[in-house]
């Protein structure tokens, strides 16, 4: 209930409330005020018409002219305005009385309040004055009432020479009736006037609320409203984002397993690789060693192969010398026959002799040259060993130099293998520390996402506070406007959270590499 | 001339075959007074080409023809086997023994005159006059040479004064 009614409308409310009681207020106390001021004027003229009254009358009564006492009395009708005076006797009747007719009356008839009645009877026994007015309805009308008693004095003894001090009184009663109207007449300006320019307050008051206080609450409404659409907003791009980053976060610690169970097998085969490059050391040295030894061995060999050499030379030179005896022998043979045939037939015999000697010669020679073949032969095959040793030689200190390179190489290897092995540590312990980064990451996401949705919670409750706002200040309406709003900026933002990232990484974390 | 007409009649006998250049050529072994293998020779200045110089034979100083560049082939040289055919010719009824230089000696033959053909004509200017003729033994043909014309007689009296 509360919420239907505007802001303006309640202050006017409360100011017209306020207003209203306040006029009350001024226009009961002017009005008491005004009473009590007309009271005592009225009491302030009767007594002064009182005395006026009693000195108008001493007079006339002085001389026991009651004719012109009635006369004055009569005239002081006009003074009174409707009011009317009496003069009463100790009898309590009306001696005489500005009406006409009244002559006579008994005052107690006349005389309707008590407390007058008793006054009245103490100024007849004591002759003093009550020195106030007293009210009296008469008839339905109010009038005020005074009395004053009127003493046996100086010249009233001449005519009541006896009784009591007292000869009687005089009450004077006023009308208040006019008086009252007058006084209400004012009281109803008065209010009519407050009303008018209260109205008029309240109007300006109403214009100046709306243009000051309500009008820039209304933007201050609209700012806020947009700004907490914005908020949401923000905040569902950042849930976006978390959840983005969530993915991402995922695939990322799904990547980063891979390249450890690639760095894993990786790492084996660099062991692999150094175990190998090891084993082709080993191999290569004794190879090496083997082909140090089979160099000795081949030095032995070509050192025998040498001295066969030698040797043969040596049994070559023999047959040369064989040869040359024999040619010699052929040489001398053939001279023999020479001079044989120069003896003729007593060198017949020495003819037969010398061709033997030739025969005998040649054979040897024959002999000489197949050995020498032989030889020739032996020493070919000892130059071809000796070709292919050295042949040999070479291939194996080809062999060596292979070697020594391999050896090289291998140890190359295994040092690469080492270094390899070493960046493989490196890199991962590198995923290692991806690894943790990526799980900062998505805890990260998760408190963004967790972030963004307080946000939203958040713009939800500043969007109640508007709510509030728009009620305090302008009603139903305003409050409908605003959820309109949050309608239309709840329709844009969804609540995203982003499942939490569990990371395959926390189980694999226990891969050593 | 006896001689060379006798051997112009009876080329029978015994001949010393030695090899010259891949050819096997023959002298009578009647002209043959020695054979000795290589030794040192000592060179004549002033001599003709193929005058190879004289040795020290045993006291006598004998010159030496290569027989090679005498009958114009190239010169090779000295093997073993290479050997010095002294020889005995007449010339203007004075005995002059000379030494032949020779690739090698083979042996000494007993040639039939059946086996002994004519040197043929080759033509030209050709004088074939010192080969005797050609032997047949076996599928070779040995040249039978006449060696007192295989010098002219100015290059024997030259010899002769070297000598």
């Amino acid at each position: 209930m509360n919420n239907d009614i505007s802001l303006q409308v309640k202050i006017i409310t409360l100011l017209s409330v306020l207003i209203i009681v306040a006029l009350a207020f001024i226009v009961y106390f002017n009005i008491s005020n005004q009473k009590k001021s007309v009271l005592r004027e009225a009491q302030a003229a009767s007594r002064i018409i009182a005395h006026t009254v009693f000195n108008g009358i001493t007079y006339p009564m002085g001389l026991g002219d009651s004719g012109e006492v009635r006369k004055q009395v009569a005239n002081l009708k006009q003074y009174l305005q409707g009011g009317t005076v009496f003069i009463f006797g100790e009898k309590r009747t009306v001696t005489y009385a500005s009406e006409k007719g009244m002559e006579g009356a008994d005052l107690k008839k006349l005389v309707q309040s008590a407390e007058l009645t008793a006054a009245i009877q103490d100024l007849l026994q004591r002759g003093k004055a009550p020195e106030r007015v007293y009210e009296e309805q008469v008839d339905g009308k109010s009038y005020l009432t005074f009395v004053d008693p009127i003493l046996r004095e100086g010249k009233c003894r001449e005519c009541h020479p006896d009784g009591s001090a007292v000869l009687g009184g005089l009450l004077i009663r006023v009308d208040l009736a006019a008086m009252y109207r007058n006084i209400r007449k004012q009281a109803w300006q008065n209010v009519i006037i407050g009303l008018t320019v209260s109205l008029i307050i309240i109007i300006i008051i109403y214009l100046v609320i709306a243009k000051l206080v309500i009008r820039p609450v209304e933007q201050i409404i609209d700012n806020l409203n947009e700004k907490a659409g914005q908020v949401v907003a923000s905040a569902e791009s950042v849930a976006a984002a978390s959840q983005v980053l969530a993915e991402g976060a995922t695939e990322q610690a799904a990547s980063v397993e891979e390249t450890s169970a690639s760095l894993e097998e990786m790492s084996s085969m660099t062991r692999k690789n150094m175990e190998n490059a090891g084993l082709a050391d080993d191999l290569l040295q004794k190879a090496n060693k083997a082909v140090v030894q089979a160099n000795d061995d081949m030095a032995t060999l070509t050192q025998s192969m040498a001295e066969i050499s030698r040797a043969s030379e040596a049994t070559s030179k023999i047959i040369k010398t064989i040869d040359e005896i024999a040619f010699q022998t052929n040489l001398l043979a053939l001279n023999a026959a020479v001079e044989a045939a120069r003896a003729g037939e007593a060198g017949a015999g020495f003819a037969v002799v010398a061709n033997e000697v030739r025969s005998l010669a040649l054979r040897a020679a024959q002999a000489a040259a197949d050995t020498a073949e032989l030889l020739a032969g032996t020493v070919q095959k000892v130059k071809t060993g000796s070709d292919l040793v050295s042949r040999t030689n070479t291939d194996f200190s080809e062999v060596v130099r292979y070697t020594e390179k391999s050896c090289v190489l291998a140890g190359g290897i295994a040092a690469a293998s080492q270094e390899q092995a070493q960046g493989i540590e490196q890199i991962s312990s590198a995923v290692l520390e991806i690894d943790k980064v990526v799980q900062a990451n998505a805890a990260s996401a998760e408190e963004s996402a967790a972030a963004s949705e307080e946000l939203n919670q958040l713009s939800d409750g500043m969007r109640g506070v508007i709510r509030s706002l728009a009620a305090l200040v302008g009603g139903r309406a305003q409050m409908l406007i605003v959820l309109a709003d949050e309608e239309s900026g709840k329709r844009l933002s969804g609540t995203y959270l982003p499942a939490p990232v569990i990371s395959p990484l926390v189980e694999g974390r226990a891969h050593s590499l | 001339m006896e001689q060379g007409l006798q051997g112009a009649v009876n080329r029978e006998g015994k001949y010393l075959t030695f090899t010259l250049a891949g050819e096997e050529y023959g002298i009578g072994i009647l002209k043959v007074k020695e054979i000795i293998g290589i030794m040192p020779i000592t060179t004549v200045p002033q001599t003709p080409f193929y005058t190879k110089g004289v040795i020290n034979l045993r006291g006598k100083v004998i010159p030496i023809i290569d027989l090679r560049l005498k009958f114009g082939m190239e010169a090779v040289d000295h093997t073993e086997k290479t050997c010095i055919i002294v020889v005995e010719i007449v010339r203007e009824g004075m005995k002059m023994q000379m030494g032949i230089l020779v690739d090698s000696v083979s042996e000494v033959l007993n040639i039939k005159a059946g086996d002994v053909e004519d040197a043929p004509n080759f033509g030209g200017g050709l004088d074939t006059d010192y080969i005797m003729g050609m032997a047949k033994a076996g599928e070779r043909v040995k040249i039978l040479l006449d060696i007192g014309k295989v010098l002219s007689a100015e290059e024997i009296c030259l010899l002769d004064k070297v000598a």
